[in-house]
């Protein structure tokens, strides 16, 4: 059990001139559960398998406890990894499997067989002791590879992606079975997945990145409330925040036939950027349907296309009724709407922002603007 | 056929009357053509040999058997100078293969490091696989001609001074070592094969795991690719167990009978002495052999669950 530390951590493949991973800065707390997340390809498993010792690091350092472990091989930094395809050894049981690196460290036999045994219970996996892996179904190999990690006792976990060869209703169950197993084992975790979900319901922190990029480092709620870019506003939350570029008028902004004040400080960003315009972000959550009799400046006319029921929620896909412009009417907006009441599929519907959950973004950087 | 065998009861059971007689007359009729073919090809002959085994042939005024029971069968256990080419044979068989077998593996192990390049470099280690046996042999014989063969001046420099191929022990070594230089590539490819498909990941579970390169050979990898290995062990010794080119072309059996293994006795039996009912009766053991042979190793694959 360590705390982790990434420190401007750096990969570039050979023949490649773009880095995979770009000056990784993360500090891992003992004992804590971090989520990589990004989309497929910005780096994720890089920045794992430089922790695990897999990859080289070209730059920067990494440090397990208080040892620096940049250069060591994986054998020397006390790490246990679940890969995505599992790896488990195939002509070996699911016994020796799980002990190989007990056998490794010339742990004798007794107490070999009382830690796989163990872990065993643990995991549920104590009729399959003998199997080979062959002879298992996926939600099974998945837990040895489980297993195999929890035996060694590792100072870190490292997870790849673990659930994403399960079926749907399986990996929501084994989420919350590894995040209540790392919670009691107490054991410094970094997981990674592409699925955000994922990440926001195991994570203690989430880390985000993109093109090898670290964007922004928090809690779930914090990553959701306070995002730090549009990628990340973007990224978080299902379905996903509305984002559009819209013109600076005055001291409004202007979409789709509502203008919406903008605060002080808020102006005061834009201006010494020199911009007129900005991105602005709300969530689906974030609206509220109007009257027609409450209409004023700020409400906006969206037409229904698409109404998902869920029974506990309902979601309005619509556009832009009350403009002209083609950038406005291709996009698409999404809103929470009354589960109980929801309007039908070609409805005019009056929205507007709730004040103060609407953010907004630099055009130029996308960097969140004060409010 | 195990296969069938272990069914057709099953079959019965679930349809008492048997509808699979018909059909099984069906796929006899349609076995009839490769079965004729098998029969002129392999079987008839097979039964030639047999007979011939028991008799004497007679080649002049046309061919002729003559029964005389049980003596080349006796003969051929009683020669001392047949024992001498088993045991040659099994020298051979063990070195040959043997060697072939680690030197393969190690340079498949050695290729798999390599990652640029390793294509070029394994075509040309295969080189040595594509030349025909017996232009091994002319090479080989060029090569250790005491007179010009390049082999033989290395050696004399060294302090060697004899004939290689002119004394018993040099003469035995060379013909393996010829056969050791044209046989290696093919192990190296089917191991280098083996080793390209154990998964990147379980190489990278093991390092994680704590294996030192060594333990990971040990405990993954050779148990991974062990089934390989079985099936190009199968080959070679097939192979071996049956070799003739090299030697025929290099020593042709000497120098006085120290490369005389079993397959050079039957061909100087049978077409140098024309004694064709002993020749019959060797060839009949060593299929004997072979089918012994074959037999343990289809039973270590079969117990590996992999015939089928
Ligand atoms: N072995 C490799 N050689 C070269 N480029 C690689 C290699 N592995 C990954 N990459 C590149 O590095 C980037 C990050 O890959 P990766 O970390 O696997 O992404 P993720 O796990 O987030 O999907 C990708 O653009 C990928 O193409
Ligand atoms: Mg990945």
């Amino acid at each position: 059990m360590s705390r982790v530390l990434y420190d401007e951590a750096t990969r570039i493949y050979p023949g490649s001139t773009q880095p995979a991973v770009d000056a990784l800065d993360l500090d891992i707390a003992d004992g804590e559960f971090l989520v990589l997340v990004g989309p497929s390809g910005c780096g994720k498993s890089t920045s794992l398998r430089m922790l695990a010792g897999l990859e080289r690091v070209d730059g920067g350092r990494i440090a397990i406890g208080d040892r620096d472990v940049t250069h060591l091989p994986p054998r020397d930094r006390d790490i246990a990894m679940v890969f995505q395809n599992y790896a488990l050894y195939p002509h070996m049981s699911v016994a020796d499997n799980m002990g190989f690196a007990l056998r490794v460290m010339k742990v004798s036999k007794d107490e070999r067989d009382r830690r796989v045994l163990e872990a065993a219970r643990l995991l549920d996996l104590e009729e399959f002791l003998d199997r080979k892996p062959k002879a298992l179904s996926g939600g099974q190999r998945q837990r040895v590879a489980m297993g195999r990690a929890i035996v060694r006792e590792p100072q870190v976990f490292l997870m790849d992606e673990p659930l994403s060869n399960l079926d749907a209703k399986l990996r929501v169950q084994t989420r919350t079975q590894i995040a209540d197993l790392q919670h009691r084992l107490g054991v410094t975790t970094v997981y990674v997945t592409h699925d955000q979900v994922e990440a926001m319901t195991m994570g203690d922190r989430v880390a985000v990145l993109k093109d090898g990029i670290l964007q922004q480092v928090d809690t779930p709620l914090g990553l959701y409330q306070h995002p730090a870019n549009v990628f990340v506003a973007g990224f978080i939350g299902s379905p996903s925040m509305n984002l559009g570029e819209y013109r600076v008028e005055g001291d409004e902004v202007v979409f789709g036939g509502a203008r919406v004040r903008l605060t002080r400080e808020t102006l005061k960003a834009l201006k010494e950027e020199g911009s007129d315009r900005v991105i602005l972000g709300f969530r689906p959550e974030d609206v509220t349907m109007v009257g027609d009799g409450d209409q004023d400046d700020a409400t906006f006319l969206v037409t229904a296309t698409v109404v998902e029921e869920l029974g506990s929620d309902a979601f309005l896909y619509g556009q832009y009724a009350d403009t002209t412009d083609p950038r406005l009417l291709e996009q698409t907006v999404i809103a929470r709407v009354d589960p109980n009441a929801p309007p039908a599929k070609g409805d005019r519907v009056r929205l507007r922002i709730v004040p103060g959950k609407g953010r907004l973004f630099s055009a130029s950087t996308g960097l969140c603007l004060p409010a | 056929m195990t296969k069938i065998a272990q069914s057709s009861p099953g079959l019965r059971r679930s349809w008492p009357e048997a509808p699979s007689e018909p059909r099984i007359r069906f796929e006899g009729k349609m076995m009839l053509p490769g079965l004729i073919l098998l029969a002129a090809l392999s079987i008839l002959p097979f039964l030639a040999l047999v007979a011939m085994s028991f008799s004497r042939v007679r080649l002049l005024g046309g061919v002729r058997l003559e029964l005389v029971g049980l003596s080349n069968w006796v003969r051929s256990f009683t020669d001392a100078d047949m024992w001498m080419s088993w045991l040659r044979t099994i020298i051979y068989f063990v070195l040959t293969v043997g060697l072939e077998m680690v030197l393969g593996l190690g340079i498949a192990l050695c290729l798999y490091r390599v990652l640029r390049g390793r294509n070029l470099l394994l075509g040309l280690i295969l080189l040595p696989m594509f030349v025909a046996p017996s232009i091994v042999g002319l090479l080989g014989r060029y090569l250790t001609d005491s007179t010009f063969g390049l082999y033989a001046y290395v050696l004399r420099s060294l302090g060697f001074t004899g004939d290689i191929l002119g004394s018993p022990t040099s003469a035995f070594a060379a013909v393996v070592l010829m056969d050791v230089w044209e046989w290696t590539p093919l192990i190296a490819l089917i191991s280098l094969a083996g080793l390209s498909s154990v998964p990147q990941s379980v190489r990278e579970a093991a390092a994680v795991d704590g294996a030192s390169g060594w333990m990971t050979l040990r405990f993954i990898i050779f148990p991974a690719i062990s089934n390989v290995l079985l099936v190009a062990l199968l080959i070679r010794s097939m192979d071996a167990i049956r070799y003739f080119d090299i030697i025929w072309v290099t020593t042709n059996g000497g120098p006085a009978d120290a490369t005389k293994i079993v397959p050079i006795r039957l061909y100087e039996t049978a077409f140098r002495f024309f004694d064709f009912g002993y020749a019959a009766a060797i060839g009949l053991t060593m299929l004997a052999f072979s089918i012994l042979i074959a037999r343990a190793f289809v039973r270590m694959l079969d117990t590996r669950g992999l015939t089928r």
